[in-house]
């Protein structure tokens, strides 16, 4: 059983660096949990924290109940890949994958048993008595797994462990990841500043902005009903498409901002009409677009601006008065591919409209 | 605008053949984008076109004249780095002004060009700034300012958005894109990245181990890639390969693995008979991949291992016996909800059919 | 195909320069060899004989005299000063590495001005400072002496080189389970092998071709060897064929040494690709 809880952890950095703000979670056994946020958002602080290499200024770590603010990192009994992998250049892998077990003065045997285990394990056997300047990225990535697994830790934390990777090996790599962890059902923490890492990974996400907890919850919690601004405008590539403006009702109610109009659904405009008058910032993913192919309601009229390819969709910028919105359309819908300058129509469902506070930030429908 | 032509290029480190005959076409005010896997090569013909590195053999063209002699300063081409490389030490203004010294500007002329330049970039207010107190896509854009207020004649950018965070590397690219639309400048982009290459190329240029292995747009090489590594460099995720075995049994073809047998349709059965190939692969990407919860007509069983949700769809990662394989399906059209370990049941549809010679490695055409 | 011809000329030539220059710099140190192995009168004949029969005297007369023991001096003087150094060196650049205090910066940049040190200003005081410890004509004085500039230059050459070193490494094996004066053993010392060659090569030099401290500070028991090759030059006038035997035996201690460790510096520029 190993549950991790973080309680009102703060840490600051000298006087005036705030860097983890009252930070609660609970990471239950077996889950993934991933950190994620832009760079400098407290998550690999936090992540620190718990490895024990930086001191909590206030808060509390317990890990299967108990309090280890105070132990050593080598007594946490937890485990760690760092994004370089920190494999130690001197060593082989052989060594590589023995020396945790050296610093418990592991009986040599029983060392050199689990280093086979470990070996056979992820595939390194090969490899056992080469340097890691003698690997690829991907060998010295599950060299690392190895040696982090061969202790057998409560708690496995990783740092940004696929960003050293090229972007197709990111892919694989993930998967393999994901698969390991439910095999052998360690509690994981991932931190990571790409959001289709984490949509893909998590059992939970903890979405961080500036040192603090912008949500928790699965990722398709998170996707489907962001809490506020940051983390609608963060999960989802490309990012949800946010237009500021205000409802009015003239013929039916519209939504008017910067040189630009949209007509909304009756069903709509009875949702917001609490809210005519004030100004409020629209949201709507670039995949809930669609053509609006002669539909009247929640339609964006403007002029195609950029046009990108991406396997079998368009990634089209849409301008329409001030604004450009982003729309992802399937290939197949158009005869030819569209080019800019060209009018074009989007529309959207009723329940994928978002609408966000413009001052707190919090999601308002 | 020029056009750049290279024929039969080729570049040689010491032992290594770094380029082996390398031959593209980029038209002039086009953006050709320069894809593959790190070290196939596409830097090196960045520094070729640049004149920075001198082929041991094959020619460089600029607007269908000889330009191998021509030294890099007078071929008049910008480049753009990954690292940025801003001079710390001045001010986004001064980081402009400083190539244009090089080229005795009157004054009047130097303000006219930052000006263009600053309202391409939207950077009105931070021409005062250091770039130590710029953001990475404000840097990015004093990069690509810098090169750009030389008004070159050919644009070469290499992995200008490599360093950035990956939400904003979406976000530039099509900056990018616009930037190079509005100017008409001859440019050639190299990334490793072929999404990025997919969305911002007229052309595109796949390249492994110093060989071009297809020039294309992104649609021509996303929907008929010309060979097995084309096929499964592009697109993400990677194209499913399954090698086969053709058989025939009466009247009937078909494509047969230790895991599952496919019957195949009238259109693909006569080009696999004209062929008279033993064995194929067949190539079918993830995004043309079918689920169903219940075995349907043509379809094989399989395991649900991984299910990793991406926005408004899944990717998930199945096990058919010793076969894996992987699929992207848009939630909404998901006909149940997957849980890991779960059964279903599998069908590609010919229409998305790729098949490959195994010897050769090539594309064979035919009707699916 | 013009280019082509302008561009190996080019080349041709600065290999000519280069080499030429190369030579100019060799010249004194064959000359010496040359010497050694010529009588005294054919040193000084001119023009320079290139060919001639080759006499062992010199060697002979040298490995049978008081030079041998000098040289011993220097060898324990410099090995002993060396090793010291080293040790307080690596120990303080890692504490400056790992654990900057406030005006670190301030005391690494007095230990660097110790280096400074012009040897002739202080020459006297440490004469007279060694009289009152009765440590004149002592190894010991020496080593003291030599420690000074050995240990300031180790702590400056070795820090950089702890600098280097990704932290994250000392972390991974803390998390293992190492104690940081295990971690420091295990892993950061091993890793800046080169670093200790380079300094280890830097002090060893430095110690062995110090003379005026050591001419100060000694008289008979502990002369080292270019106090003695000094000596050498007598009122009845020089040898040079000995003068540079003695100087070519003494040469060999440093070359064998460094091509000992020449290995650990090519490999130290492995690790250091690792990244």
């Amino acid at each position: 059983m190993a549950t991790l809880v973080l309680e009102k952890l703060n840490l600051w950095y000298g006087r005036h660096t705030h860097a983890v703000r009252d930070v609660d979670l609970v990471v239950e056994d077996g889950e993934l949990c991933v950190f994620l946020g832009p760079s400098g958002c407290g998550k690999t602080s936090t992540l620190r924290m718990i490895a024990g290499f930086v001191k909590p200024t206030s808060g509390k770590i317990y890990l299967d109940g108990e309090v280890i603010n105070d132990l050593y990192p080598g007594d946490r009994n937890v485990a760690m890949i760092f994004q370089s992998y920190a494999l130690y250049p001197h060593l082989t892998v052989r060594e590589q994958l023995a020396f945790p077990l050296k610093a418990k003065r592991t009986p040599r045997q029983e060392i050199a048993q689990r280093v086979e285990e470990i070996a056979h394990f992820l595939h390194l056997e090969d490899f056992l008595d080469r340097y890691p300047q003698e690997l690829s990225a991907g060998q010295r990535q599950r060299v690392a797994i190895g040696r982090a697994l061969i202790r057998k830790p409560k708690l496995f934390l990783m740092d940004e462990p696929l960003s050293q990777l090229d972007a197709r090996l990111r892919v694989e790599m993930r998967a393999s990841l994901r698969k390991l962890q439910q095999e052998l059902r360690i509690t994981t923490i991932y931190v990571t500043h790409d959001q289709t890492e984490a949509q893909g990974l998590a059992d939970k996400i903890m979405v961080m902005h500036q040192g603090r907890v912008q949500q928790v919850g699965k990722p398709i919690e998170i996707y489907e009903n962001p809490a506020n601004l940051f983390v609608a405008g963060f999960v989802g590539m490309p990012a949800m498409n946010f237009l500021r403006g205000v409802f009015l009702r003239g013929e039916g109610v519209e939504f008017r901002g910067n040189g630009m109009r949209i007509p909304l659904s009756s069903g709509l405009g009875e949702r917001v009409a609490p809210l005519e008058g004030r100004e409020v910032i629209l949201g709507v993913r670039p995949e809930h677009l669609m053509l609006a192919r002669g539909r009247e309601e929640n339609v964006i009229r403007g002029e195609v601006y950029v046009v990108e390819p991406q396997s079998n969709e368009y990634i089209v910028d849409v301008k329409f008065g001030g604004e450009i919105v982003k729309v992802r359309l399937e290939k197949r819908e158009f005869a030819s591919p569209p080019r800019p300058g060209e009018v074009i129509e989007v529309t959207f469902e009723d329940r994928y409209l978002y609408l966000f506070d413009p001052v707190t930030e919090k999601r308002l429908l | 605008m020029p056009e750049i032509r290279l024929e039969g290029i080729r570049v040689r480190y010491g032992s290594n053949v770094v380029l082996r005959d390398v031959s593209f076409t980029v038209p002039h005010g086009s953006l050709c984008v320069i894809t593959g896997p790190s070290g196939c090569g596409k830097t090196t013909v960045l520094r070729v076109i640049a004149g920075l590195t001198r082929p041991e053999r094959g020619m460089v063209y600029l607007d269908g004249q000889p330009a191998l002699h021509i030294s890099p300063g007078e071929r008049d081409v910008a480049m753009c780095f990954q690292t940025f490389a801003l001079y710390p030490h001045m001010t986004v203004r001064e980081n402009w002004m400083f190539p244009l010294y090089a080229e005795k500007l009157s004054p009047q002329e130097m303000a006219k060009r930052i000006e263009e330049v600053t309202r391409l970039l939207h950077m009105e207010f931070l021409l005062d700034r250091y770039p130590g107190q710029l953001s990475g896509g404000q840097q990015q854009r004093v990069a690509l300012g810098r090169a750009l207020v030389r008004r070159p004649k050919i644009y070469l950018l290499d992995e200008p958005l490599g360093n950035l965070d990956a939400k904003l590397r979406v976000e530039m690219r099509a900056e990018i894109r616009k930037i190079q639309e509005t100017l008409g400048i001859t440019t050639v982009y190299v990334t490793h990245d072929q999404t990025e290459a997919q969305a911002v190329a007229d052309t595109m240029v796949v390249m492994d181990f110093g060989e071009v292995k297809q020039v294309g747009t992104p649609e021509e090489v996303y929907e008929r890639p010309a060979n097995l590594f084309v096929a499964g460099f592009i697109g993400t995720p990677r194209m499913n390969f399954f090698s086969l075995e053709v058989q025939e049994e009466g009247d009937q073809v078909f494509l047969v693995s230790q895991v599952f047998s496919l019957p195949v349709g009238p259109g693909w059965a006569s080009s696999l008979r004209s062929w008279g190939k033993g064995k194929v692969i067949l190539g079918v990407r993830p995004e043309n991949v079918l689920l169903f919860p219940y075995p349907e007509d043509h379809t094989f069983p399989a395991t649900l291992e991984v299910i990793e949700p991406q926005s408004n769809e899944y990717i998930f990662t199945l096990a058919a016996g010793e076969v894996s394989l992987k699929a992207r399906v848009r939630r909404n059209t998901l006909s149940f909800t997957p849980s890991p370990g779960q059964r279903v049941w599998v069908r590609f549809e010919e229409a998305f059919w790729h098949l490959f010679d195994p010897e050769s490695e090539k594309r064979l055409e035919g009707r699916g | 195909m013009r280019e082509e011809t302008k561009f190996l000329i080019r080349r041709a030539v600065f290999l000519a320069v280069a080499l030429g220059i190369t030579l100019a710099f060799m010249f004194p140190l064959v000359w010496v060899i040359l010497a050694s192995l010529k009588t005294r009168l054919e040193i000084f004949v001119l023009p320079p004989k290139w060919i001639f029969l080759p006499t062992l005297q010199n060697y002979r007369d040298i490995l049978s005299s008081d030079f041998m023991y000098q040289l011993r001096n220097s060898l324990l003087v410099a090995a002993i000063s060396t090793g010291v150094s080293l040790v307080f060196g690596s120990l303080t650049a890692y504490g400056f590495s790992r654990y900057p205090v406030r005006g670190s910066d301030n005391i690494l940049f007095w230990i660097l001005s110790l280096r400074m040190l012009p040897p002739i200003a202080v020459v006297i005081p440490f004469y007279l400072l060694f009289r009152s410890l009765g440590l004149l004509d002592t190894t010991l004085a020496l080593v003291l002496v030599y420690c000074i500039f050995n240990i300031s230059f180790s702590i400056w050459v070795l820090k950089g080189f702890f600098d280097e070193i990704p932290v994250e490494l000392e972390e991974a094996a803390k998390l293992d389970g190492y104690s940081p004066a295990q971690v420091f053993f295990r892993v950061s010392l091993p890793l800046v092998r080169p670093g200790l060659a380079t300094t280890a090569i830097f002090c060893l030099i430095q110690s062995l071709n110090e003379f005026l401290v050591a001419l100060t500070l000694t008289t008979r028991k502990a002369v080292t060897a270019p106090v003695g090759l000094a000596k050498l030059q007598t009122f009845l006038g020089t040898d040079w064929g000995r003068i540079s035997a003695a100087a070519v035996i003494f040469m060999i201690p440093v070359v064998v040494f460094t091509i000992f460790v020449r290995n650990e510096l090519i490999r130290g520029m492995s690790f250091g690709r690792m990244r």
